[in-house]
């Protein structure tokens, strides 16, 4: 018999195992090697989340119970499936375009942006998937017990409220591991969908292996199967149409509105073309998975002792029969679909209840939040963290409640019907550009208040919520409201009654709201977005031109997307506007690619509020409007071209301007130099004439002045060759002829040693180094001596230029590819905007103090020797002070 | 003809309510009807499938960017 012991640990070695492969998966994903990570294969297998242990444990018990009715939770989806093109196809591709992060993210986005849907939907969400997670929990806790049961030696029963705590605790932290690693712009798992995938595998594994041994080792083979079946109790079961059709309907909505399919189907989607694959092989999946489902059913029914529960029959079959591996098999079968559907489920929730709840919460609160400081990617991370956990919780206080007695089915049925309240707004947005936010709000809430009343609260049993005189005759006698015969209509199935009023009425409300409304512009703009998806995915612009600071808008999304994301982000658009630096123009389209980037990470309604905090009011524009409205192809193509030439222009306008401003400046500082240059030389010498000629002049003088002028005249000599090789230096690595001597060298070194030759390691040093000594540890092949300066300068930059009251210093190593980027940031107040420019260029010195000392070359000289060192060094804006980024490749390798 | 399949497989999934009543149509013949029509649907959607996006076309998905230019 199996040990209880024996059991537990193969639970831990198989979940031991899945750590592995998740973590592997994720491993890869970040090295960029995704290639079978996704493909078709591991997308149609993590579809499967569809199956959970009510399909496992549930379908059986299910044919038991009302015969082929079963097949109809599988049909649905079939159906759905292979009808792709109509509107799978264009769901998953808006998800693409508008970077949609959960279901409550579409809706939200498509009406307009509006929180307050993403509001409803998550809560809906949240109520629909509770009674889910609880079955999981249950499904998994009685397979425990009828191991136990079956061990006549006596392994006492375990405690089935311990058990289902600790797998609760233990998905929770699984999901937090992996779903909450990163807060990813795509918003996609690679190590989740991977295990995802392995489950799938192992429950069709488990469930054909048992299925095989009962057609063939019990029943003796398919004909004598055919005719048990026919002689079995299932052949007499009723069959009941309106139960077939409103179930096959439910669960093809199913598809569409479950959080957790709409997490594996659109959001964790990678390209388009793996849909077409998964149209057919998904339905082969749930054709395999309810292939053996009556013959262990008819088996079952027949050979177990009467009163056994047939939701086990999965596993009582073969345990009784003796057969201990295939047992097991079918026990890590239904863990496996218990834990991958409350995995995926946690994590879409997570994402909702975070970027519709939390966040704008938290916007709120902080008033102009969206630029003051906090990392609001940890306050994300947080925040889906502690929803994951909160979601477990949810569940497992469901499955105490309920008391884990109801049949799987019948659990699984009424979390369909709630979360398909979804599905008018969410057909509506796709194909019809006049539906309306209002609309879609009371379409959700009346069709979400129904299934309460109808389905869900009924569920608990009469005179557990709704006291059973006012199931029997409705509330305050009035019959024709009674839970379960709404308008006099009796005799209807109840699951079938519900589904049917609440989704009538809750189209009915969907359309009539919205045709007596008007929907707003930011309401049509997204609409026709939506639905035109596959004619213009280039996005209408939403925002105007507004005089919003890049540098504020880069420090917000920093926060959101990390700071190498959003660096690049900002310097890929610089460069298409033909502009350097890390700073772009604030153009609407810029603005509209910045807050879809945002929007993958916290959604739409979240992403649009915090840029609005920043520019301003978003406004739509006419020819906006008219794009949207335009009906005439001709106009807008025009438009379009007019509009790519007039960008055209002002690009090389924009360049112009900036090649001239920088001519200009730059011939000021040429002729302030000048002045400089012989200020400076003349200083010296005017000190080293004098000197000269009082030792020339004067033989009184004593030994002690001799020694004292003659060191005067040194210094100053000493000072004006200095200069001069300043100078030279220059010019000999502006004309490219420096002979570099590549060694190998540790960064962390060059950097300690860096920081010794400019006294930063002296104890009494008024200047604070911040670094992270173990992020420095790299090796390279490089010239350090002139590596070394270039730091030097920088470090002595920092020293003579911060004006903070307690000057901090902060060097940041981080790897980019194959070049290492070394940031120096100080916490002073940071060069202007105006200057940014021109730091670089020779002679510019920002302040006119002359205790500055140098003539303004360090900068000049460090760009020439990164650029003859195969890097760069620039000025990096938004970093809270002055902020420069030395940029050097790994390997040095001397131009061709 | 992708948007065909599925109405056909409804029509075809919905039969099973003609002769329901009666209760003289065998279960297993039916089994074996349903899940006969159930793979013949299935060999058709990946017919179409094979069709609608050969294997060697480039990527149709849409470009992350949204177009941002």
């Amino acid at each position: 018999m199996i040990d209880f012991n024996l059991l537990v640990a193969i639970c831990i070695l198989y979940v031991a195992f899945l750590f592995l492969v998740a973590f592997i998966a994720e491993r890869r994903a970040n090295a960029g090697q995704v290639g079978w990570l996704r493909s078709p294969l591991v997308y149609t297998l993590s579809l499967s989340v569809y199956c959970t242990a009510w399909t496992f444990y549930g379908a059986v018990g299910y044919a038991a119970r009302s015969g082929l009715e079963f097949v109809t939770i599988y049909l649905g989806p079939t159906l759905v499936l292979i009808g792709w093109w109509w509107a799978l196809r264009k769901l998953v591709r808006i998800g693409k375009t508008q970077r949609i992060t959960s279901i409550a993210d579409l809706i939200s986005s498509r009406y307009g942006k509006s929180n307050t849907l993403g509001v409803i939907v998550t809560l809906l969400a949240v109520v629909g998937t509770t009674p889910y997670i609880a079955l999981q929990l249950q499904s998994v806790t009685l397979s425990f017990a009828v191991f136990a049961r079956a061990g006549a030696d006596g392994w006492p029963m375990p405690d089935l409220n311990a058990t289902a705590l600790w797998v609760a605790g233990g998905l929770a932290v699984f999901t937090v591991l992996f779903g909450t690693r990163n807060l990813d712009t795509n918003e996609q798992h690679h190590g989740v969908v991977t295990a995802i995938a392995v489950e799938a595998v192992v429950k069709l594994v488990a469930l054909l292996g048992v299925g095989l041994f009962v057609v063939w080792g019990v029943a003796g083979g398919i004909d004598p199967m055919l005719s048990r079946i026919s002689d079995s109790p299932l052949a007499t079961a009723p069959f009941n149409g309106g139960r077939w059709v409103g179930l096959t309907f439910l669960s093809a909505a199913a598809i569409f509105t479950l959080p957790r399919m709409f997490q594996v189907l659109v959001v964790e989607n990678a390209d388009e073309r793996h849909l077409a694959t998964a149209s057919w092989a998904f339905p082969l999946y749930l054709f395999l998975m309810s292939l053996f489902v009556v013959p262990i059913a008819v088996i079952g029914l027949s050979d177990m002792p009467a009163g056994a529960n047939p939701d086990l029959f999965v596993l009582t079959i073969p345990l009784s029969l003796g057969k201990e591996g295939l047992a097991t098999l079918a026990f890590l079968g239904g863990f496996s679909s218990a834990t991958s559907m409350v995995i995926v489920a946690s994590i879409a929730l997570s994402t909702m209840v975070s970027n519709h709840i939390v966040m704008p919460l938290w916007l709120r609160l902080q008033g102009q939040g969206a630029t003051v400081s906090g990392d609001v990617r940890k306050l994300v991370l947080r925040a889906r963290r502690i929803s994951i956990g909160a979601v477990l919780v949810l569940g497992y206080l469901y499955y105490r409640l309920t008391g884990g007695s109801a049949a799987l089915a019948s659990i699984g049925l009424i979390s369909f019907a709630g979360v398909a309240q979804v599905l008018p707004a969410l057909l509506g947005g796709l194909f019809w550009r006049g539906a309306t936010r209002r609309g879609a709000a009371a379409g959700l809430l009346v069709g979400f208040a129904v299934w309460l009343y109808s389905l869900f609260l009924p569920s608990f049993g009469a005179g557990a919520v709704l006291s059973a005189d006012l199931l029997a005759n409705g509330p305050a006698g009035v019959s024709w409201l009674r839970p379960q015969a709404l308008f006099g209509v009796t005799g209807m199935d109840p699951v079938v009654h519900a589904v049917f009023w609440s989704m009538v009425l809750n189209t009915f409300a969907f359309f009539a709201v919205s045709l007596g409304g008007f929907p707003g512009p930011m309401e049509r703009l997204q609409g026709a977005q939506f639905v035109n998806v596959f004619e213009h995915s280039s996005a209408a612009r939403g925002w105007a031109h507004g005089g919003a600071e890049a540098e504020d808008l880069m420090m917000m999304a920093q926060r959101i997307l990390g700071p190498d994301e959003a660096q690049s982000l900002f310097l890929r658009a610089a460069q298409e506007q033909g502009k350097g630096g890390y700073l772009p123009e604030t153009t609407p389209a810029f603005l509209e690619r910045l807050e879809r980037e945002l929007a993958g990470s916290v959604g739409a309604a979240t992403a649009h509020a915090m840029v609005g905090q920043i520019v301003g009011r978003s406004s739509v524009s006419v020819e906006d409007l008219m794009a949207v409205a335009d009906e005439t192809a001709q106009i807008l193509e025009t438009s379009v071209r007019l509009e790519a030439q007039s960008e055209e222009l002002s690009r090389t306008a924009r360049q112009l301007q900036e090649a001239n401003e920088k001519l200009t400046e730059l011939s000021v500082q040429k002729d302030a130099f000048l002045s400089q240059i012989s200020h400076e030389l003349r200083t010296p010498m005017t000190s080293i004439r004098a000197f000269s000629e009082i030792l020339m002049d004067a033989d009184a003088l004593s030994g002690g002045e001799r020694g004292k002028y003659s060191g005067i005249i040194h210094d100053e000599a000493i000072r004006l060759t200095r200069l001069l090789d300043d100078l030279l230096d220059l010019s000999v690595l502006e004309r490219g002829q420096v002979t570099l001597d590549a060694q190998e060298g540790n960064l962390r070194e060059l950097i300690d040693r860096a920081l010794t030759a400019t006294g930063a390691t002296e104890g009494d040093d008024p200047l604070i180094i911040r670094r992270d000594r173990a992020s420095e540890n790299m090796q390279l092949v490089t010239d350090t001596d002139r590596l070394r300066q270039v730091f030097i300068n920088l470090i002595a930059n920092a020293r003579k230029y911060c004006d903070a009251a307690q000057p901090v210093l902060r060097i940041d190593v981080r790897r980019q590819g194959d070049m290492i980027a070394v940031d120096f940031v100080d916490n002073g107040s940071g060069i202007p905007k105006k200057s940014q420019a021109i730091i670089f260029e020779k002679f510019s010195r920002l302040s006119d103090q002359s205790s500055a000392g140098g003539a303004g070359l360090g900068l000049a000289i460090c760009r020439e020797i990164m650029a003859n060192l195969g890097g760069s060094i620039s000025y990096l804006p938004g970093q809270g002070g002055a902020a420069f980024r030395v940029r050097i490749p790994l390997v040095y390798a001397k131009a061709a | 003809m992708a948007r065909l399949l599925p109405v056909l497989g409804l029509l075809l999934f919905l039969v099973p309510l003609l002769g329901g009543r009666g209760g003289n149509a065998q279960i297993s013949t039916l089994l074996v009807y349903l899940f006969g029509v159930w793979a013949l649907l299935i060999v058709f959607a990946a017919i179409l499938a094979r069709q609608l996006y050969p294997a060697d076309t480039p990527d149709q998905g849409a470009d992350p960017d949204g177009g941002g230019e």
